[in-house]
């Protein structure tokens, strides 16, 4: 008894640990390197921390080495970007950072950036990166490629940072709506912008800012954005309401787009949305019609927050659409035939049904004169049960409330958001 | 030989009809009251009017089921069906027996006296009328009161059924050990037989009447049959059998051959499944007794057919599904798709 009782407390306790973790993110781990694949000897693990942890002190973007056999069914990008987001790796409050993931199940390489990291690796970069890190893997060199991924990873970010400088701006006057520091819209288009901009903030009471610059002085498109929205004082009512696009044009042409929302703004326009309007945003600045890209975003912003904002019969006509006619219509028949159905089932039912002829029965006269079951035969068949080897482990997720929040987008670079939510780029190759 | 008669109050030769309330032949002019005992009285006192004041001469137009007699009481020609055995005269609404109907093999042995009033059981109709898709001609008749007081003529079944059932049946049982999962099926041969008695299986004897509407009333409580009397029939309508039992008897046979059947299977437990099982049986003591019943009913024609709503004249067990106007069910699927897609409506604009 007493051994059944300890068992059940010890199975309690482990669920609810495990739901625990699924909920609640880890700390951060305090190293670097991460051998689960048991690809390094204890040395090589100490010197690639060593290693690892100064560059880190050095470059202030977290570098972290994963080495694993078992992936939880997940891809490697999967993989890798919910290792780091679970784990908390990343310096600042944005979280810069990337993860080399070695994967020896399916034999891949995948290199994960997050924040500052995404901003300054595009595509080719990480090619040239992985390019690099292939030539010590080709020979089984694990320890050598993580060197590789180390070292060119770091020096990458430190010509980053030095080509950057400071930053273009670090506050701005919060009347000011559109601030385009890189130079990219005449005075009449930024003009016609800024009524917009002034439109939304008056009529519906959410900031909606667009800001253009060259360098943001070695942070994170992410972290920038989020400062110098609260420390200009942007943000309109209680909530501090308001919606920056913050663009970042590169010398080479290139471009970082960043999207910041905060207060009732990040309700109004949810991640999916901001991605959308982002690469909207972005197709326009490919094609260098930077007016139509900041007329983009306005008008979205308009758009979405008229819908959440606007009152009495604007507010109504707004919402009367042909979609919410036909939804409208559909339940409303729907639901009308539901309960006609039911009206004309309780009316079909109300009468008590025939007697059945036993009801003329005499059961206590009914006389058995012969009850025979005579044995004839038996059969008895087998069949093989099939064996299973079934193997599967629950996937690890995490979660944040956010009453601010947002997006990237960089030119030349592919990003995607990871199960928790944020933006994550990279990318990978088999070996 | 008498052949229509009025039953008239022995005081003051008003006519009396049989009182479902009092379950006496009351007289409405002098408030005068008989009961059963007192039958001999009433009967002398038909013998008499009938004899002095009407010459039966009863005209059978056999072209058309018709029948024609002279109503003792006002001396009018009135026509009826030919299975028409109690009924009112059209001249002066007196209740008229015709005792002509009811001799030799029509004479019924029993009846139920009627239990249920006309009130009740137009309340009953009423009731069952106040669902929103009944028609409205069903509402107009049901508020007027018109339902009909009818004894339905029976035929009763009573026998012994000497019955037999053989066939196959089969145990299944499974286990299993790590690397196999068995079945065992356990092969047998059934056999039963049982004599089983039915006693008073009713099939109603009248060809218009729906037999589906007719078994919705039973059953009937057998214990209140009385002997026959036409004076019961005074006041209500009666009809005659049309259908005689050997053709009733097939419809009593299709209704206990389930019966049997089930009774029989019941027998048979314990077993995963049957197969090739035949049924088999026999009547021994066999007896047909014809009855009259009392039936309230209500027949209506609503979209070119006749639809009836009946209730039990002794228990007051309602039967027959009145129709659905399609008007009305439309009428109140728009009504009710409009008033919910305007509520979605101003749901989605508000919230």
């Amino acid at each position: 008894m007493k051994t059944k009782s300890y068992m059940k407390r010890n199975l309690i306790a482990c669920v609810i640990l495990l739901s625990l973790s699924q909920i609640i993110p880890a700390q951060p781990l305090p190293g670097k390197v991460y051998d689960d694949a048991e690809l390094f000897t204890p040395t090589q693990i100490e010197t690639l921390n060593k290693n690892a942890q100064a560059l880190v002190n050095e470059i202030k973007v977290d570098l972290i080495i994963v080495t694993t056999y078992f992936t939880e069914s997940k891809s490697s990008m999967e993989y890798a970007d919910d290792y780091f987001d679970y784990h908390g790796f990343g310096i600042g409050p944005s979280r810069d950072g990337m993860l080399m993931l070695i994967n020896m199940d399916t034999r891949e390489v995948w290199i994960s950036t997050h924040s500052l990291a995404l901003d300054y690796f595009k595509d080719s970069d990480i090619e040239s990166l992985l390019d690099n890190i292939f030539v010590p893997l080709k020979e089984r060199n694990y320890f050598g490629a993580a060197q590789e991924f180390l070292n060119n990873a770091a020096q990458h970010i430190r010509i980053k940072k030095a080509a950057e400088g400071p930053a273009t701006v670090t506050v701005l006057e919060p009347q000011i709506k559109i601030s385009d520091y890189a130079g990219l819209l005449n005075e009449p288009r930024k003009t016609e912008l800024s009524v917009k901009a002034r439109q939304i903030a008056d009529t519906y009471g959410v900031d909606c800012i667009i800001l253009t610059l060259n360098s943001t002085g070695g942070k994170s498109m992410t972290a920038f954005a989020e400062d110098i929205f609260l420390d200009s004082g942007y943000g309109l009512g209680q909530n501090k309401d308001g919606i920056l696009l913050l663009i970042k044009m590169q010398d080479d042409g290139n471009f970082n787009l960043e999207i910041f929302t905060n207060g009732s703004a990040h309700t109004y326009i949810n991640d999916q949305e901001v991605d959308n309007l982002l690469r909207t945003i972005g197709t326009r600045m490919e094609q260098k019609d930077y007016f139509a890209a900041g007329t983009s975003f306005i008008d979205y912003t308009y758009t979405k927050v008229r819908h959440y904002r606007a009152k009495g019969l604007e507010r109504l006509l707004m919402r009367l659409t042909p979609e919410l006619i036909g939804k409208s219509l559909l339940f409303g028949c729907g639901l009308a035939f539901l309960v006609v159905l039911i009206m004309y089932i309780a009316q079909r039912r109300r009468l008590p049904r025939a007697p059945r002829a036993q009801t003329y029965m005499n059961r206590n006269g009914t006389n058995f004169t012969l009850k025979n079951d005579t044995f004839l035969r038996t059969h008895t068949s087998r069949q093989a049960i099939p064996k299973s080897d079934d193997s599967s482990s629950p996937g690890s997720s995490s979660g944040s409330g956010r009453s601010s929040g947002g997006g990237s987008y960089s030119s030349g670079t592919s990003s995607h958001r990871s199960s928790s939510g944020s933006t994550h780029g990279g990318g990978g190759r088999s070996f | 030989m008498e052949t229509a008669i009025n039953y008239k109050c022995p005081n003051c030769a008003a006519a009396l009809a049989f009182e479902i309330s009092t379950q006496k032949w009351d007289c409405h002019f002098c408030n005068s009251s008989f009961s059963e005992q007192e039958l001999p009285r009433i009967s002398a006192q038909k013998g008499e009017e009938q004899i002095e004041k009407s010459e039966w001469s009863p005209e059978a137009f056999t072209e058309n089921n018709m029948l024609a007699f002279i109503c003792p009481s006002c001396g009018g020609r009135v026509l009826s069906d030919k299975n028409t055995a109690a009924t009112f005269c059209v001249y002066c609404h007196n209740p008229t027996v015709l005792a002509a109907q009811l001799q030799g093999e029509y004479k019924p042995a029993r009846l139920i006296p009627f239990q249920k009033t006309r009130e009740e059981a137009v309340a009953a109709l009423q009731k069952h009328c106040r669902g929103p898709f009944i028609p409205k001609i069903f509402k107009e008749y049901a508020e007027r009161g018109e339902m009909t007081g009818l004894y339905v003529p029976y035929w009763l079944f009573s026998a012994d059924a000497d019955s037999a059932l053989s066939g196959n049946a089969e145990k299944i049982s499974h286990w299993s050990d790590d690397d196999y999962r068995y079945t065992k099926t356990d092969y047998y041969r059934v056999e039963r037989n049982a004599i089983i008695p039915f006693n008073y299986v009713p099939a109603d004897a009248s060809e218009r009447l729906d037999d589906k509407l007719m078994e919705g009333m039973e059953p009937f409580d057998y214990s209140q049959l009385k002997d026959f009397s036409m004076e019961y029939l005074s006041g209500h309508f009666a009809e005659n059998f049309d259908v005689d039992a050997a053709r009733s008897s097939k419809r009593f046979e299709e209704r206990i051959d389930k019966a049997i059947s089930e009774v029989l299977m019941e027998s048979i437990s314990g077993y995963n499944s049957r197969s090739g099982i035949s049924i088999t049986r026999e009547f021994l003591n066999r007896a047909t007794l014809y009855v009259m019943l009392p039936v309230w009913i209500i027949m209506v024609k609503y979209n070119d057919r006749i639809h009836a709503f009946a209730m039990n004249g002794q228990t007051g067990k309602i039967a027959g599904r009145l129709p659905f106007s399609w008007k009305r069910i439309f009428a109140w699927f728009g009504t009710l798709a409009g008033i919910f897609s305007l509520v979605f409506l101003l749901g989605g604009l508000i919230l």
